[in-house]
């Protein structure tokens, strides 16, 4: 009699375990649940707080979009290359000399290039002074106190480090230079030049907008003493081992992506472009980025340092 | 000996409505609906030059700037500016005017299809604000450009030409 009870016991479980997972399977978020999740390396921008909120909306995009679940990664800069090939993300997002890098040595696949600014996928930076420095032009920069932005930064010091050269400074031997440390590096340093702690600074155009838009500073208090060309923003790339259907189906969905294209994240519709901070993705061949290749011989940076 | 009559109430209110009528004829006849007109036009003429001045004031230093190729500095003064006179056409125009000297045409054309939209007289012949050639120039420019472009913007970046070609060839909004 018992037997019989948790025969019959055992048989309702197994029916309703059954019933579960075809409900389960109607949709595809819910089967999104089940599939081993493809993973996304986030270079951090400014803070890996930061680069959540605004990358996750788009990360559950890409899921939404692909039917493939999606994960957010965040990497530090500095450890993208040793975690990309130790194989802890699949796809890649960073900033455009990031790329090179993997480009030319892993030889990963340029999925879209991030829109943001006033130049579409590309942007610049600059070299700035206080309004009423001495420091009237780049010559007049020898001897004097420099600060650059994160040495994998493409126009907060690579762009500068080259216009520097062109101008006839070398960093090296002309300047006492400095990056500051810790977080929020790019704004750090345009209040340092602000506030008088260096005399010159190498500037993402970029973070000078959007601190004069929020109010941070006025466009009045600095000069923007030498500009540099634009070279590619940040950028999508994928490793050369992924899914190529997958691949096409995420570039279509970049490239999708508009103003009104939201996620849900914690129960909280998100635009998506707006939480990210961006204007949207396009396609650029990769011979844009022979700009930053070029600098990054002439600057002696990953991928072509040589000790 | 002068005989005089002392005036009652009555004699001074028909006096004052005699010289109310008078005044009111007067003022009918010399603020006719001629010279209603003309005043109502001089006051949009001063604010036209008023409008054009400010302009000038505000925006002639950054063609300056563009000019001797300070594009940096020169957007730097126009996201300034924008917080004062957000949406401002000649900031948009100008603004449109820096991508198209850095090669980011999609974005020029979309900011000046922006600015034609915003203020008609961009394309005007005749208006002080034209700006004809210069946008005939771009959109002879970004016309190959668009062709050229395969991405999925690219449909973006043709309306918005198409749009200040229409405008150049003298269709309206």
């Amino acid at each position: 009699m018992n037997m019989h009870f948790f025969t019959m016991q055992g048989l309702l479980f197994v029916v309703l375990l059954v019933l579960l997972s075809v409900a389960g399977c109607k949709d595809g978020r819910q089967s999104l649940t089940t599939a081993q999740p493809v993973k996304i390396g986030y270079m951090l921008c400014n803070s890996e707080a930061e680069t959540r909120e605004r990358f996750i909306p788009l990360t559950r995009y890409l899921s939404d979009k692909t039917g493939t679940r999606f994960e957010f990664v965040p990497v530090d800069t500095h450890e993208v290359e040793k975690r990309f090939t130790s194989g802890e993300f699949l796809f890649t997002h960073t900033n455009s000399l990031l790329y090179v890098i993997l480009k030319e040595r892993f030889g990963v696949q340029l999925i879209a290039s991030e829109k943001r600014g006033s130049f579409g996928a590309k942007t610049g930076g600059g070299i700035i002074v206080r309004k009423g420095s001495p420091i009237k032009k780049v010559s007049d920069l020898k001897g004097k106190r420099f600060a650059f932005g994160p040495m994998l930064a493409p126009t907060g010091y690579l762009a500068e480090y080259n216009l520097l050269l062109d101008k006839g400074i070398d960093p090296e031997k002309d300047l006492i230079y400095t990056i500051p440390p810790g977080s929020f590096k790019h704004e750090k340093l345009i209040y340092g030049v602000l506030y008088g702690e260096y005399d010159a600074a190498a500037s993402p155009l970029l973070d000078l907008e959007i601190m004069i838009r929020e109010g941070k500073i006025s466009a009045d208090d600095l000069v923007v003493l030498a500009e540099t060309p634009l070279i590619p923003y940040c950028t999508f790339a994928a490793s050369k081992n992924a899914d190529p259907a997958l691949v096409e189906k995420v570039k279509r969905a970049l490239l999708e992506l508009n103003q009104e294209a939201t996620a849900s994240v914690d129960g909280e519709t998100l635009k998506v472009l707006k939480a990210a901070w961006i204007d949207g993705y396009q396609t650029i061949p990769d011979s844009e980025y022979n700009a930053i290749r070029q600098m990054a011989r002439r600057a002696n940076m990953p991928p072509y340092q040589t000790y | 000996m002068v005989n005089c009559v002392k005036q009652d109430i009555f004699d001074r209110l028909l006096l004052t409505a005699f010289v109310v009528t008078c005044a009111a004829l007067l003022y009918i006849a010399v603020a006719s609906p001629a010279n209603r007109s003309t005043a109502v036009t001089d006051d949009k003429a001063l604010a036209r030059e008023g409008q054009l001045l400010l302009i000038k004031t505000l925006y002639d230093p950054l063609e300056k700037l563009i000019a001797d190729g300070h594009y940096q500095s020169a957007l730097l003064q126009l996201e300034e500016l924008a917080k004062k006179y957000p949406g401002e056409p000649t900031g948009l125009l100008l603004r449109g005017r820096i991508q198209a000297a850095r090669g980011a045409l999609p974005e020029a054309v979309a900011g000046y299809s922006a600015a034609v939209r915003a203020n008609g007289s961009f394309v005007d012949a005749r208006s002080p604000l034209s700006r004809r050639d210069e946008i005939a120039a771009l959109v002879a420019s970004a016309s190959q450009a668009a062709n050229d472009t395969g991405s999925a913007e690219a449909h973006q970046f043709r309306q918005h030409l198409y749009y200040l070609k229409s405008r150049l060839a003298g269709g309206c909004e």
